[in-house]
């Protein structure tokens, strides 16, 4: 019997040690990765679901997500270092570039956006929209591309038209500006269309149907790609398991 | 895990949105789990649109030397 108790305490120890050094390991292993979420909406849950079903840790990341207000900002904080990677709107990418930075868009995560313009029960085409207040989450993001994109193809023109006002990197203060009357209109994915629909509000638009535009662009610098392929590499695998598995 | 887990699914979007309605996160989480495809990479239709609607912005804004870059990009 003593012989038995000896032998379990003897293998209960090993398979402590043996967890505690592969733990140990992993921790050691684990590179810090800045990962940006420009909105905290349904476009960005797969960013999410990746911290929530432990897939950095899987591929040896440390992940910090940080929540920034829109692609424009979030490419700014990209540009300077602040953040590894982030998915910003295509649109914004260009520009960028043009203007000298150096980010790279690595992989799309929709093919589609899923969109729309919710408006005052009053606004019932877009000529409506003619000198009204529309809530973006910031100037230079997806939802300003968006807004002005559709107008645009409506026959508006978005720069005398229309006035974009920042209102929110959420969908939910988006809806919030539009219910306190702050804005006439505002660019919203779901849930937000949803809950402004059960408000009483229209959907002008669905941008799905009126651009082709694949959606949620993971980005990156080339300077860090080349500085530090391997953790950007971790991230795309890490990305694209929660693909397979999504 | 996400499409495949519909409770996981809905946990994290419950947790990340802070949202309560069941409604609104069940329709989210229909619309979204089938978006979500098993490859990352965009249709070239797609990126094409995204880059003739910057460049006339970009033309509008730069002028000609904004048009060769995107011309180049297109072609």
């Amino acid at each position: 019997m003593a012989h038995f108790k000896s032998t379990v305490a003897v293998v209960i120890g090993a398979a402590c040690l043996a967890f505690n050094a592969s733990r140990l390991r992993t921790e050691q292993a684990a590179q810090k990765i800045r990962v940006g979420v420009p909105s905290v909406g349904m476009g960005n849950i797969i960013i999410f679901v990746t911290k929530e079903g432990k897939l950095f840790e899987k591929y040896g990341l440390d992940a910090e997500v940080i929540t920034v207000m829109g692609s424009g900002i979030g490419s700014k904080a990209l540009i300077s270092g602040n953040l590894d990677i982030i998915p910003i709107a295509t649109p914004t990418v260009i520009a960028a570039n043009l203007a000298g930075a150096d980010m790279a868009i690595l992989a799309h995560t929709m093919p589609a956006v899923v969109h729309a313009l919710m408006v005052r029960p009053d606004i019932k085409t877009p000529e409506d929209l003619k000198g009204k207040k529309i809530g973006v989450s910031s100037l230079g993001s997806l939802t300003d591309f968006l807004v002005r994109s559709i107008a645009k193809k409506k026959g508006l023109n978005p720069d005398r038209d229309i006035t974009l006002i920042t209102t929110g990197g959420s969908d939910t203060e988006r809806v919030m500006s539009l219910k306190a009357g702050a804005v006439e209109a505002a660019a919203v994915s779901h849930p937000g269309y949803g809950l402004a629909r059960k408000m009483g509000f229209s959907m002008l638009w669905d941008s799905a149907k009126e651009l082709d535009y694949p959606w949620m662009e993971i980005t990156t610098r080339r300077a860090a790609i080349k500085n530090d392929r391997e953790l950007i590499t971790s991230y795309m695998k890490a990305h694209l398991e929660r693909h397979r598995v999504v | 895990m996400f499409k495949t887990n519909r409770d996981f699914g809905i946990k994290v979007i419950k947790k990340t949105l802070r949202v309560t309605d069941d409604e609104l996160v069940n329709e989210s989480y229909d619309i979204f789990s089938k978006m979500f495809h098993s490859n990352a990479l965009s249709q070239s239709s797609g990126d094409e649109d995204k880059l003739r609607v910057r460049r006339d912005d970009a033309q509008r804004r730069l002028g000609s030397q904004a048009g060769r870059v995107y011309r180049s990009q297109l072609s």
